[in-house]
């Protein structure tokens, strides 16, 4: 789920919130943060991280972006 | 610290300055007690809709701001306005365009550090704002660990760093500022990680500034520091507004040719 934040902030990361961005059908995913969608998908990511609860698989979700075939992020 | 003249549109191959030696002397022109000088309020589109407060005063020179000429000449623009006047008129500007989100735009918000911190103080008791945008460049937060610490203490606030270059010359080279300088806003982003504030980075990254080879640098860097920093990313592109166009006129960069050029990201 946070891999697909990554991807759909590389689209719109600022100006649209994230429940604006994601379709009925991947909806459910989204369930566990469902208090977060209000916000735009960097913010949704920045918050995530200072959550200890998902601290760790927005690093490890992080690391697979990265290392994708985009070398750089855009 | 070095002084000297106070810098006002950035010329090439000017002396590079200080930036913490500006920020003092435009803190001396836009700071007074806890206010500050702004020059309106009103909402605009970013950010999915954003009460912002245009305040006065930058310590950066870049040639491709968008800022209006108070950056340049904050004697001359703007009035003060006290912290509870800012707050105020900002939940003014949210209501009158029915969103809920804040930000103070077109200057650096860290300047006038009472100002700011009593703005937040009542945004954050402020249930009709839920989210504070402090964008900055990052210079005080890179010097003052203790600065990034009371801000930890605001719960709505999201920080967003702008970085203007990936190597010391390139920045000194955008921002007029000594070459030294270029690493503060990377200690402020480890500022930020240490307090846990909620943050992200952005970069004006446009190819037509911006190597591939700079940005792939810039990338190296941050992810030195946090691969997650690196990974949320937020890049920028230069327009065509007015003041920009004047400022890289002076600069020595022609506007016409530069935003001709097709936009190709590498």
């Amino acid at each position: 789920m946070v891999l697909k934040i990554f991807k759909i902030a590389e689209i719109e990361g600022e100006d649209f919130n994230l429940n604006d961005m994601i379709y009925e059908d991947n909806y459910e995913i989204f369930n566990e943060i469902k208090e977060l969608l209000k916000y735009p998908p960097r913010i949704v990511i920045s918050k995530l991280y200072i959550d200890d609860k998902w601290r760790r698989a927005v690093l490890k979700a992080a690391r697979t972006y990265l290392s994708s075939d985009r070398p750089i992020t855009r | 610290m070095t002084t000297g003249k106070y810098p006002r549109m950035l010329v090439r191959r000017s002396k590079p300055f200080n930036p913490l030696w500006v920020a003092k002397e435009t803190e001396k022109i836009v700071c007074d007690n806890e206010s500050r000088k702004y020059t309106a309020f009103y909402a605009t589109g970013v950010y999915g809709g954003i009460a912002t407060g245009y305040a006065v005063g930058c310590c950066f020179r870049c040639f491709f701001c968008w800022s209006d000429w108070s950056r340049d000449f904050p004697e001359l623009y703007g009035e003060f306005y006290s912290a509870e006047e800012a707050y105020r008129n900002i939940v003014k500007a949210a209501k009158k365009w029915g969103v809920r989100r804040a930000r103070i735009s077109a200057c650096e918000p860290t300047l006038c550090r009472d100002h700011l911190v009593k703005l937040l103080e009542m945004i954050d008791k402020d249930d009709r704002i839920e989210l504070f945008i402090l964008e900055t460049n990052g210079i005080l937060f890179g010097v003052n660990r203790n600065y990034v610490k009371e801000i930890s203490s605001f719960k709505k606030v999201h920080v967003r760093v702008s970085l203007k270059a990936g190597t010391p010359e390139a920045f000194s080279m955008r921002t007029g500022a000594v070459k030294e300088a270029f690493y503060l806003p990377f200690e402020a982003i480890k500022n930020l990680l240490k307090y846990n504030v909620s943050f992200h980075v952005a970069a004006m990254t446009d190819p037509r500034l911006m190597s591939e080879n700079e940005c792939l640098e810039l990338i190296r860097r941050l992810r030195e520091i946090n691969d997650v920093v690196a990974a949320n990313l937020e890049e920028e592109i230069c327009d065509p507004y007015d003041t920009t166009i004047v400022r890289m006129q002076v600069y020595g960069v022609n506007p016409v040719k530069f935003f001709r050029k097709k936009l190709i990201w590498y």
